[in-house]
């Protein structure tokens, strides 16, 4: 393994490692423009110059492969004067757009014109190069005149999506990036074009003038839209949440996101979202506080008893589903969650970036805790032949398959967790206000059994509890015991009972999550059924 | 010394008698030891932490004996330990200022009391056990100091959320154990009596009209503005130190400017600091005009206010003449000042400072011999030296009880050192002596004017760093350089580096001091204000104990205490 020096420092690197690649292993940044990690290199932008001795010029540290012995100066008086030149020339037709401009606050030209550059503009503002503005791209906008010309979003569409939409036009200072006669991107990735771009030259439409990013805070999370899991940043303010955008982890995601998954964000806030429990015997409904709900419920669980029947959603979080699986236990009442089939589908493609067909995060955590045990068809037969008396719903989802209006017009109490208001809740008794993804802890399992954990950005609506909260409490209501007052508490109570996730904990999957082995325990609970 | 903890201690540092003498005496249980901006900060184990300071405190070379500040850290999961708890204290004979530091962990943030050390650690550690919920054991009267009994949770920790809010009931009735079936009176001073210049509270036991004890209640301006320190960049905060001490707000950002300047390690142009020690004496002038005329208010003469208080209405425009603003001036930069004086500062000055001297010698005049107010002064609340040391006692106060210690002297920053002036200094620590103190400085503040005036350079008012100081507004519009520059500079701030330093200036009451903590960040981690009028106040209810309750109100004048400053 080659050993390099660093700015003084020595590492060992494995062998093909560049030296922008090294440096950062020692948490050191080169600037840079074009170089991106999950990226090919172009090597166009020539800020990452540095000193590499023995060699007669700088060199760019994208480029240099690391050899044993090899000792580089980043910030050296000749590797300064790079940078600060560098800079100079990509400011020189720059558009004095700041204000206007999305990208201040993570624009790389502000960045690293305070660590780099500290220089005095030379450039009177009518010498600048005109060129477009704001054309509308689709999902994204461009705005020529702002571009530094990295090729980034060329390499993104090349390499990542395949499809081509970048080229540059026209020579010297007037080179331009376009699409194709200025055609809209047209795939479900064109967010990643916005987060790539080093600069505001392409910004996304969702998030334009709506916040400067210096007023978000970043909550890491993993996104609820299929079950590929990409790590994401939620961006929020005061309680409302912003936007999302993608978080390295080069195992899942890599830098990526598909544009339905950055939009989810907009059903947190909705008009529709339910804040209160409401509860209808017979009539009309009236509305209910939380606690007399789940009294309620407790209740008619009780009568029912083993007539009971319980279905679980793969949107909820692992803690979720653990809670609920011992609920059910508690009243060997008869579980699944397999509305949909979508444990068929966790692990099909839709497209060759990252969307996959089973559009729910937790499929594979239901999968593992043995959820699909009844199954599905048997459930509804009883609920038609009136077998079962109480029917409690994780999600909606089984509201909306058809034919099931008739079986559970034969279930006298249905009580269902919800998220959002719609029609189809009228089939149901009892309503419970659940919390989404974004408004509390817990862990996600993946596609490929890595289980990861999410974060709470913003506070509930109104008296919308957690779906593993609910369950406790009324789980406690009919005699049982579930001894945790926190996600963490619940998921070391979960690790404990099933034999995959033994030895995790929050901290462990902090960084990047961790896969279970694979081939146990949940394949075998599938094939059961 | 081969112990593992000698490591810690760089051997350069060893030259110091104060690291050596503590090496000396607590060997291995002195964890570190560092010199940072020429500030000398040690660290020790928290079972050594009474015998480091009584060590400082008594040791013939070292000689601590001015109690500053006593202040706790919140780093939460940036260290193995979660809270420090920080000592400053300054040895007026050596002339030197020392920090002193322990670690305590989450489970079990307890530490000895240092009251029977220094008896100015009284409401500091109160203030850190309901601020950050550090208990210090032996601490006779360990309760909440600047929040009310009906507030839940320690504000200052930093998983405590800012806006929470807890809602005060009643206030408190009753300060003192009253014994049942006494016959003495309890008497209420405040908060909201005239004689207290500023909201706070007293409670006295009467007996006829002498006060048996006392107890104090403050709080009543608590803004907890370190807690929104580190929710502002370094600039941000100029305008929240305006409203510390009030009456001269201008101080308060040059000692706030001052103490970032040391932290980055730069320094405002000569200008700037000429302009900035002008603004300093008119503003430690125009507080002592409201110290005395409002004390002798209250003891019956008013001609004294209107005759003097004219002399702050002209400062005050001297100041609108330059920023815009009376009060609360925001004037200071980080690096300088916001803008230049206007073309007539310097002859508008020079007139000013006429008029101010006359109106000086017209207040000594109906003041200094007037054998009321020489009955109601003399030898009455006397301070004596060590006591006022103890408590911590700072500026006209301790000068009155007869310490020299005066920082433009001892420690002179922004040019003090090129004027000359007296700093007067008294003999008895009577009410006279601090009335005689600041008069007397009044004057003063006129003789380094006018020689700053004659001395005044040419030249920038801030410094030209483009990491500190704002490009001008024609090239903000007009190229991309220095507009990005303006806009980094407004949305992050300045970067100081990490480190923490302690910047103390001679405000009109005495050594304010902030304590700044940065860990890299845009906003400091931990910002501690060392209030002079805090420890000053805190003597009082002791001091008005055995007294009439006249002299109470004689007293409380004379010590000038502000709410802003006290409170925070």
């Amino acid at each position: 393994m080659p050993k390099c020096t660093i700015d003084g420092k020595e590492i060992e690197v494995a062998p093909g490692t560049t030296v922008i690649q090294a440096a950062l292993q020692m948490g050191k940044e080169v600037p840079h423009f074009c170089w991106h990690p999950d990226l090919p290199v172009d090597g166009n932008c020539r800020m990452c110059l540095v000193e590499v001795e023995k060699a007669p010029k700088l060199q760019i540290a994208c480029n240099t492969v690391i050899t044993d012995g090899m000792v580089v100066h980043t910030e050296s008086e000749k590797a300064k004067q790079a940078h600060r030149t560098t800079l100079e020339f990509l400011l020189v037709n720059h558009p004095i757009d700041c204000p206007v401009c999305d990208q201040a606050g993570e624009c790389y030209l502000q960045d690293q014109y305070m660590e780099h550059g500290l220089h005095d503009g030379k450039t009177v503002p009518e010498q600048k190069v005109k060129k477009r503005k704001v054309v509308d791209l689709g999902p994204i906008m461009l705005d020529a005149e702002r571009c530094v010309l990295c090729s980034r979003c060329l390499r993104f569409e090349a390499n990542v999506t395949g499809t081509n939409s970048f080229e540059f036009v026209n020579r010297g200072d007037h080179t331009q990036i376009s699409t194709y006669e200025g055609r809209p991107i047209a795939h479900n990735y064109a967010g990643n074009l916005a987060d790539v771009c080093p600069v505001g030259a392409l910004l996304s439409h969702d998030f334009r003038f709506k916040m400067r990013v210096w007023f978000l805070e970043a909550t890491e999370s993993v996104c609820s839209g299929c079950s590929t899991g990409c790590n994401i940043f939620i961006d929020h303010r005061d309680g409302e949440v912003q936007r999302l955008r993608p978080r390295r982890n080069v195992e899942v995601n890599k830098s990526w996101m598909c544009d339905i998954g950055r939009l989810e964000y907009k059903e947190i806030a909705l008009e529709s979202r339910l804040d209160a429990a409401r509860g209808r015997a017979g009539g009309d409904w009236q509305p209910l506080a939380l606690d007399a709900a789940l009294d309620l419920l407790a209740e008619r669980l009780r009568e029912a008893g083993a007539a009971s029947a319980f279905l679980a959603t793969p949107q909820a979080t692992n803690e979720d589903l653990f809670a609920f699986r011992a609920l059910a236990a508690q009243l060997g009442g008869k579980l699944d969650f397999r509305v949909g089939n979508p444990q068929d589908k966790v692990q099909v493609r839709v497209d060759d970036v990252l969307l996959r067909a089973d559009r729910n995060p937790n499929t594979q955590g239901c999968i593992d805790l043995g959820l699909g045990q009844a199954g599905v068809d048997r459930i509804l037969a009883d609920c038609a032949s009136g077998a079962v008396k109480a029917l409690l719903l994780q999600g909606p989802e089984l509201l909306l398959e058809p034919g099931a209006a008739e079986a559970l017009a034969r279930v006298p109490f249905v009580a269902v967790m919800a998220t959002h208001e719609r029609p189809e809740l009228a089939l149901a008794h009892l309503v419970l206000p659940a919390t989404v993804w974004a408004e509390g802890d817990g862990t996600f399992t993946n596609y490929q059994r890595r289980v990861q954990r999410i974060r709470r950005a913003v506070p509930a609506p109104g008296a919308a509890a957690p779906r593993w909260e609910m369950a406790a409490r009324v789980l406690r209501r009919l005699g049982g015991s579930f001894e945790a007052t926190s996600t963490r508490e619940a998921f070391a109570l979960l690790t404990r009972a099933v034999a995959d996730y033994a030895g995790l904990d929050y901290r462990v999957l902090a960084a990047g999550g961790r896969v279970l082995a694979p081939g146990q325990a949940g394949a075998t609970q599938e094939a059961r059924a | 010394m081969a112990s593992p903890a000698a490591a810690a201690v760089p051997p350069a540092l060893l030259d110091k008698p104060t690291v050596r003498a503590l090496q000396e005496a607590l060997g291995d249980r002195l964890l570190a030891a560092d010199e940072f901006r020429g500030d000398l900060a040690l660290t020790v184990a928290p079972a050594a932490w009474v015998q480091a300071a009584t060590l400082l405190r008594d040791h013939p070379q070292l000689d601590y004996k001015l109690f500053l500040d006593l202040c706790a850290v919140d780093w939460l999961d940036a260290r193995d330990e979660r809270y420090e708890v920080v000592l400053h204290v300054y040895s007026v004979g050596g002339k030197h200022h020392v920090r002193l530091k322990t670690a305590l962990p989450e489970s079990g943030a307890k530490l000895p009391t240092l009251v029977h050390v220094y008896r100015g650690a009284n409401w500091f550690e109160r203030e850190a056990w309901d601020l950050y919920g550090i208990v210090f054991d032996g601490h006779p009267n360990l309760r909440r100091l600047l929040t009310h009994e009906d507030f839940v949770g320690h504000p200052m920790r930093k998983d405590y959320p800012t806006a929470q809010r807890h809602v005060l009931k009643a206030p408190t009735p009753w300060l003192l154990d009253v014994p049942a079936g006494s016959e003495n009176v309890v008497v209420n001073i405040g908060p909201s009596h005239p004689a207290m210049h500023g909201t706070f509270r007293v409670q006295a036991l009467m007996d006829g009209e002498t006060i048996t004890r006392a107890e104090a209640e403050i709080g009543y301006m608590h803004r907890n503005f370190e807690k929104m320190a580190e929710e502002r960049t370094y600039w941000q905060i100029i305008p929240y130190t305006d409203r510390l001490n009030y009456c001269s707000s201008f101080m308060n950002g040059h000692g706030w400017a001052l103490a970032v300047e040391k932290l980055l390690g730069i320094q405002a142009p000569p200008r700037a600091e000429a302009i900035r020690v002008i603004l300093s004496e008119f503003s430690r002038l125009m507080d002592h005009i409201v110290c005395i005329t409002t004390n002798v208010v209250d003891l019956g003469a008013i001609t004294p206010f209107f005759v003097m208080f004219r002399g702050r209405e002209l400062i005050y425009e001297l100041l609108e003449s330059c920023c815009g603003a009376r009060l609360t001036v925001s004037y200071v930069r980080i690096g300088g000042l916001a803008n230049d004086v206007p073309e007539d500062f310097v002859p508008r000055c020079r007139a000013l400072v006429k008029t101010l001297r006359a109106m000086i010698e017209q207040g000594h005049g109906l003041i200094t011999r007037n054998p009321i107010f020489i009955r109601r002064f003399k030898d009455v609340g006397v301070m004596p030296k060590d006591e006022a040391l103890s408590w911590g006692w700072v500026g006209p106060c301790l000068r009155g009880s007869g310490v020299a210690y005066d920082i433009r002297k001892d420690h002179p920053y922004s040019g003090y050192e090129q004027y000359d002036f007296d700093v007067p200094v008294g003999s008895v620590g009577d009410c006279y002596d601090r009335y005689l103190v600041r008069l007397e400085e009044m004057r003063q503040c006129l003789r380094i004017v006018e020689q700053a005036l004659d001395k005044l350079p040419a030249g920038p008012v801030i410094v030209s760093d483009k990491r500190v100081a704002l490009p001008p507004k024609t090239e903000v519009y007009s190229t991309i350089e220095a507009l990005m520059n303006h806009f980094k500079l407004i949305y992050e701030g300045i970067l100081a580096p990490p480190g923490e330093v302690y910047g103390y200036t001679e405000g009109a009451n005495g050594e304010l001091g902030y304590y700044i903590v940065s860990n890299g960040a845009k906003y400091p981690w931990r910002v501690k204000v060392r209030p002079p009028c805090y420890n000053v106040y805190q003597a009082y209810p002791s001091m008005i104990e055995g007294g009439l309750l006249a002299d109470a109100v004689a007293i409380i004048g004379g010590l000038n205490v502000i709410a802003g400053e006290l409170d925070r």
